[in-house]
């Protein structure tokens, strides 16, 4: 990376933080700090969090700092923004920082779909910021449903699992037969991760904005469970891909600490299923969440949108120095 | 039995995929949504060339091959094998037409070659990008035209026939570029 390179950007992070914030101070969020350790994490099978010692107590490095904003806005109820750094143990790749910059926001009294267009919003004046002569990106929302049905001629609400492992046959995954077992979900993400560059998106030269909504039950995470239109039992759940990129995770947030204990106990006993280690459960976080107004958040990937941004294909060209 | 995690993988990696011995072209770790992460990789077949994509659960692990390529000098041909020596060592070992396969038509008795060695047999020879090779037949050339304005066909010595400028004669020693098949210029003695 030459001096130039990297003035250019230094000043694209600075550019895009300024417009953020101005997008927010425009739309009445209050940027927020919450703590990046705490004693408690994500009991997320997948996400995986750095751990340090301090004074013999164990505290977990944020993978999102999720927990805290939402008990914030059980005391606070107005909307909230954060712009900050969290941390996942995971594999290094062209797309994955062990330490990257989320930007996470909270609006009451919002379901998931509006949620959406205000992140259209932000993106879209992000964009203009960033090419002054260029036409806004294109926006294209497919609910999961419509997406795995186009795409591999399945309804993910009600396949059955010899019907999933045919199908991932088709896509040449067939190494995966031995590994993946008899979940579901973890052949949802086989097909997923085998067709991003393909469709999600756009591509790199014409990019979109494809919202996927409406997502399996099972992968509910902290969204709430409604109803599609054909009546299946969705998670009230969305993603933002751009040109293959997956660049924002939303939801109509859950506010019942009864069904997300439930969840988080779920969660823990999967992790005892894979042979890692479970989390223990956050009881003040459950005791707030049931404070917690009706509202959507979404976490959006600060880095990868400055790829998008600055045209380059590495996350690890965008930080200021490479992990 | 040597392994590799997926965390190992990147290009040039050499790993067994359906009892073939495979190079990694491009590794891609993705993770979809909240979900499982895979490494979506690029393969190629060392013993077939064909390229391949297979996506790998993260954290697996897949047989390593005990594939290496060494440089040894070509010697000669008796129609099943292609001889090739260690010139530290002398030993010498045999190719056969598998392994040989499209080379065959530049291989010059003592040119160095790579030979790409699996559990110790030839799978693979890779002739040098440029080879020097002398014209066995070819019509006459055309004297004084050196403008490169029009080509014929020139049989080398090995048997490879290459498009060369009109004014080039039997017996030229000429350098081709035996990816691309190319006539690059005479060369010298």
């Amino acid at each position: 990376m030459t001096d130039n390179d990297k003035l250019e950007i230094l000043q694209g992070r600075a550019k895009l933080y300024n417009v953020v914030r101005s997008f927010f101070l425009s739309t009445n969020a209050l940027e927020v700090e919450t703590p990046q350790l705490s004693e408690f994490t994500t009991t997320e099978p997948f996400i995986d969090s750095f751990d340090v010692l301090a004074d013999n107590k164990r505290l977990f490095l944020h993978t999102s700092p999720e927990f805290y904003m939402k008990r914030l806005l059980s005391e606070i109820h107005q909307d909230v923004f954060q712009l900050s750094k969290v941390f996942r143990r995971e594999e290094l790749g062209n797309l994955h920082l062990r330490e990257f910059s989320l930007l996470e926001w909270y609006r009451i009294n919002i379901n998931e779909q509006q949620l959406i267009d205000d992140v259209i919003s932000l993106i879209q004046s992000i964009w203009q910021q960033f090419n002054a002569n260029k036409s806004p990106l294109p926006i294209e929302k497919i609910s999961y449903f419509e997406f795995f049905e186009t795409s591999f001629n399945i309804n993910p609400h009600r396949v059955t699992i010899d019907e999933l492992k045919t199908c991932a046959k088709r896509s040449s995954l067939l190494s995966l037969e031995d590994v993946l077992g008899d979940e579901k979900d973890r052949w949802f993400d086989a097909l997923m991760s085998c067709s991003l560059d393909a469709n999600l998106g756009g591509t790199k030269s014409q990019p979109k904005l494809t919202f996927l909504y409406d997502y399996p039950k099972s992968q509910c995470a902290l969204a709430r469970i409604g109803r599609d239109v054909h009546g299946n039992e969705v998670a009230k759940r969305f993603e933002l891909y751009i040109a293959g990129v997956e660049l924002a995770n939303g939801f109509y947030e859950l506010n019942s600490d009864i069904e997300q204990r439930q969840r988080f106990i779920q969660e823990n006993n999967y992790r005892q299923k894979i042979d890692k280690e479970t989390i223990p459960l956050d009881e003040e976080f459950l005791n707030d969440l049931a404070k917690l107004p009706e509202c959507s958040g979404v976490a959006l990937g600060l880095d990868r949108l400055l790829m998008l941004l600055l045209e380059k294909d590495n996350i690890h060209d965008v930080v200021s120095f490479s992990q | 039995m040597a392994s590799y995690s997926t965390n190992e993988f990147k290009s040039g990696l050499k790993i067994m995929i359906d009892n073939d011995p495979c190079s990694i072209i491009e590794n891609e770790f993705v993770k979809p949504g909240k979900g499982q992460a895979f490494n979506r990789v690029k393969i190629r077949n060392l013993k077939t060339g064909r390229v391949v994509e297979r996506t790998f659960k993260s954290g697996e692990s897949v047989e390593a091959a005990d594939v290496i390529d060494v440089d040894l000098q070509y010697l000669y041909s008796d129609g099943e094998f292609w001889y090739f020596m260690n010139t530290d060592t002398f030993e010498q070992i045999g190719a056969d037409k598998a392994a040989v396969a499209d080379s065959e038509i530049w291989l010059k008795e003592q040119d160095m070659c790579e030979i790409t060695l699996w559990n110790g047999d030839p799978i693979a020879v890779t002739v040098p990008n440029f080879v020097n090779l002398t014209v066995s037949d070819t019509d006459p050339g055309v004297r004084g035209d050196t403008s490169g304005g029009g080509s014929k066909p020139a049989t080398m010595e090995t048997g490879a026939v290459v498009q060369v400028p009109l004014f080039i004669n039997i017996g030229d020693i000429l350098k081709v570029d035996t990816r691309t098949g190319k006539y690059v210029g005479r060369a010298k003695e």
